[in-house]
């Protein structure tokens, strides 16, 4: 059997592969094709070109009327061939020549379009360009308004229903995760120690002061894997949730609470509860979120409430959660109008299952991805938690919350400049209760929380296109219209990172070298800007450290080839915008160092009050060795090594670490130990589970 | 990001996913390059057709290209875009089936030649899902639950569907040796 194998491979693999195929003509494979493919379309319907590239398309979601507006010749703006087609479906009778058009999925020529359903403010405001922005061109309009809100479950069905060559099951083969799990166990604590008797219940002294999840905005909790009062130290990693009792640098593993078939995600903790979310294991199913009562045993849980979706993000103000969870609609042909279970994103409340009203459904003017995202507003202090729910059919790819107002954004793909665009949902909080807002779409992808501000009800967006290199700072109304855009920062730079101080924009993009940007915000329909620096290297991350101080976590590069040579500290001197400096810097690691903190701003523990910054990074030297890095911050003699905690060894990647009182816990995928932070003497090292 | 686009041989693979993920074009074609023979053959062999294999191959890269940042987990790559491809050679299919009297055995294959028993010809003379099970399962070396998971057919039907036409080649392969 083994011979027909190879005889088979043989003739099946021995045709060359064509040219136009070869991977060194990627390029056109990705661009040339559609390119073609929309000049096809056009011509069907017969519109004049005056070449692709100057040709805007405004269609109409429902009419699909074709208007054509030739002054529109800005590249970057290229609205493209938006029509909503179906290959298979004989309902789509209403579209013209389908069968003309090749089948494939339209994810990737989905583009831009502009709705002329809605109010024209495509002219009404004129956007303001800083004149101190390099090579300033006319920025594009956010498009506001992309989404409404549903009337009936009809419309959302037909919708779903037409929205055939958008339903791929991309993800992950669902039932290959299912076999992943090991030991399914019926919902078990395993008490693995007695918890130390004695002290427990003495009069609380003044309990040791603890390090916060590092949250982008004070007041705002944001979901971590890492949680803990100053008593108890929660960790999610892996499968299962380990309580860790931890005392001057002793810790006692208290509880590892494991549930079959669930894996959790992150947590939040509100006084005395601990809110768990647990991810189904399998993809297409609800997340459960528990809560238990951190002086109890951890046994069972006081309150449980599921919503359809897998874990995206969840943000906590006093004891209102907002939650936010997303999941794609697998692949199926055959649904009719009754299976709300298939189309209708549902959540359960006291064991009762319920679907969502179709008035709290958004769908988007023309749909782009069959997946939902699901946004809810619990108060975990109640046995029923949840009070408010909607659902945007779109994806989840940045949450941002403020106090006020919560906004998704969802990157759209541009297949024609290579760029996408971002539709911004934002949807206002009041109490737990989440409603919808307005929406918009801009230019430029949206990379992470840190891109977006709220500030004084106006939300400001640092948008980014990859491919042409270019970076762009909006200021948009509480309506998401367009006050203002600077364009052009940093031309032909990635931007790297972003952080808002009140009006104050830093945006950090790099090539070769770092120019750190300052925006002044104030008068947020006429942004200046105030300085630029150039320094090596540049920043992932940054932190207000003090009044006039910013810290950057970021990577080291060479001034002149801009190849990375190492991670670095820097102290910014902010104190004076118009004249931006680098007060201090601290190399380390070396050209192979990464560090999770690049992507995870939550791996970064920063305390100007306890004078602490602390960096987990990976480094190559021999052999594999993780790193967890403690340093401290004086005004002159700038950064300091307090200590750094050394292992090679795959369980000892480390992910997060807290302070309690005077000791360090550093939490690594299976481990957790504890460094006195006097002398950076290890206490004690233990298992996960 | 630097490192990984000046040597392109000394990469690791799971951080150009990683970059992909992240909408970097380069690391994207590093990937595409570790997977196009295989995404080509497949898609030949299946569909029997080489202008339609192009087709559908450089369809397959757009959407992976668009969608990769829906790419959850990062070591599943392969998988990910062979289910986009089974997706597309589905389709593909379809067409076939509506529009059978103009694509029957594709361009080259004319009149088969009943003289001789040519292994190419058995291997397009097989039912077009029984080309994509086999053409994954020989080509790439997937087991059968794995295309089972790509294909959305059932593994066991996978299985018989693999067996069945291996049991055919090798009677032909027989015949035509004596």
């Amino acid at each position: 059997m083994n011979n027909i194998n190879k005889e088979l491979y043989t003739h099946m693999t021995e045709a060359d592969v064509p040219e136009t195929l070869l991977p060194e003509n990627i390029e056109g494979l990705l661009v040339k094709r559609p390119a073609k493919r929309f000049l096809n379309r056009t011509a069907i319907y017969g519109a004049a070109l005056a070449g692709a590239a100057a040709l805007v398309i405004v269609v109409a979601a429902v009419t699909n009327s074709l208007t054509y507006d030739p002054n529109d010749t800005i590249l970057s703006t290229l609205p493209s061939d938006t029509a909503v087609y179906s290959t298979d479906e004989p309902s789509q009778s209403d579209l013209p020549a389908t069968e003309d058009l090749p089948a494939t999925v339209a994810s990737s020529e989905q583009a831009t379009s502009i709705d002329t359903n809605q109010p024209a403010n495509t002219t009404a405001t004129t956007p303001t360009v800083s004149t101190t922005a390099p090579a300033p061109v006319i920025p594009q309009e956010p498009v506001p308004e992309v989404a409404e809100v549903l009337g009936d479950y009809q419309q959302l069905y037909e919708l779903i229903k037409n929205a055939e060559h958008l339903r791929y099951n991309y993800g992950l083969p669902t039932d290959d995760a299912a076999i992943g799990i090991a030991n399914p166990m019926p919902p078990t604590v395993m008490p693995t120690a007695p918890a130390p008797g004695g002290d427990n219940d003495s009069p609380t002294t003044s309990s040791p002061e603890f390090s916060q999840t590092n949250n982008q905005i004070k007041d705002i909790d944001e979901g971590d894997i890492v949680k803990t009062d100053g008593k108890l130290i929660y960790v999610s990693l892996g499968n299962a949730v380990s309580v860790i009792k931890a005392e001057n640098g002793e810790m006692t593993r208290l509880a590892v609470l494991e549930k079959s078939g669930y894996t959790p995600a992150e947590m939040q903790l509100y006084n005395d509860r601990l809110i768990i979310f647990w991810n189904k294991s399998t993809s297409g199913g609800d997340l459960l979120v528990e809560t238990y009562l951190t002086s109890g045993a951890f046994d069972k849980p006081t309150a449980s409430y599921s919503q359809k979706g897998s874990y995206i993000s969840s943000r906590m103000q006093g004891s209102i959660v907002y939650l936010v969870t997303s999941y794609s609609l697998p692949y199926s042909n055959d649904f009719t109008h009754d299976d709300y279970d298939y189309y209708v994103p549902s959540y359960t409340v006291n064991g009762q299952k319920n679907y969502i009203p179709p008035n709290c459904i958004i769908v988007p003017d023309e749909l782009q991805y069959t997946q939902y995202t699901v946004v809810s507003g619990l108060d975990i202090s109640k046995t029923d938690m949840q009070i408010s729910i909607k659902a945007n059919l779109g994806r989840a790819d940045v949450v941002y919350s403020s106090h006020e107002n919560l906004y998704i954004a969802q990157r759209i793909y541009d297949f024609f400049t290579w760029d996408g665009n971002t539709d911004i949902v934002k949807f206002s909080l009041n109490k737990g209760n989440v409603e919808f807002a307005a929406s918009c779409r801009i230019a430029g992808w949206v990379t992470n929380q840190f891109y977006m501000d709220e500030y004084k009800g106006n939300l400001r967006v640092v948008a980014e296109k990859s491919f042409e290199l270019d970076t762009m700072l909006y200021a948009l109304d509480k309506d998401l219209k367009l006050l203002s855009v600077v364009t052009g920062i940093g031309k032909g730079e990635r931007c790297q990172s972003v952080r808002f101080d009140n009006e104050i924009a830093y945006i950090v993009t790099f090539w070769q070298i770092d120019p750190l940007f300052a925006f002044d915000m104030s008068d947020p329909k006429n942004p200046k800007k105030l300085d630029e620096l150039k320094i090596p290297g540049f920043s992932r991350y940054m932190h207000m450290w003090s009044a006039g101080r910013l810290l950057g976590v970021g990577v080291d590069a060479d001034e002149i080839t801009g190849r990375r040579t190492g991670l670095k500290l820097s102290m910014f001197d902010v104190s004076n915008n118009e004249q931006l400096s680098e007060r201090h810097v601290l190399a380390f690691g070396n050209a192979n160092s990464t560090s999770i903190t690049e992507k995870e701003h939550r791996a970064v523990l920063v305390s100007p009050e306890k004078n602490i910054i602390a960096v987990p990074y990976h480094y190559w030297s021999y052999a594999s060795t993780n790193a967890y890095a403690v340093f401290s911050y004086h005004e002159t003699a700038g950064f300091t090594l307090i200590g750094e905690i050394e292992r090679t060894g795959k369980e000892y990647d480390f992910q997060r670490g807290l302070f309690i009182g005077e000791y360090i816990y550093i939490i690594s995928n299976h481990k957790i130990i504890s460094v006195k932070l006097s002398d950076f003497d290890e206490v004690r090292e233990i298992g996960l589970r | 990001m630097t490192d990984l686009v000046e040597n392109k041989t000394d990469y690791d693979f799971n951080e150009a996913v990683g970059l992909a993920v992240k909408g970097d074009a380069e690391a994207f074609a590093l990937l595409y390059a570790a997977v196009y023979k295989d995404l080509y053959h497949v898609a030949l062999y299946s569909l029997k057709n080489s202008a339609d294999a192009e087709d559908v191959v450089s369809e397959t890269v757009l959407d992976a290209f668009s969608t990769i940042r829906t790419l959850r987990d990062e070591t599943a790559f392969k998988a990910w875009i062979m289910k986009i491809l089974s997706a597309k050679i589905k389709r593909k299919f379809k067409e076939y089936i509506k529009a059978r009297e103009q694509v029957t055995y594709g361009e080259e294959a004319t009149e088969p030649n009943h003289d001789s028993f040519d292994i190419k010809f058995e291997l397009q003379n097989l039912d077009n899902k029984d080309k994509l099970v086999l053409s994954l399962s020989i080509i790439c070396g997937y087991t059968s639950k794995q295309i089972s998971v790509f294909t959305g057919m059932n593994h066991n039907t996978v299985r018989t569907r693999i067996a069945r036409a291996k049991e055919k080649l090798k009677e032909r392969l027989q015949y035509e040796q004596h």
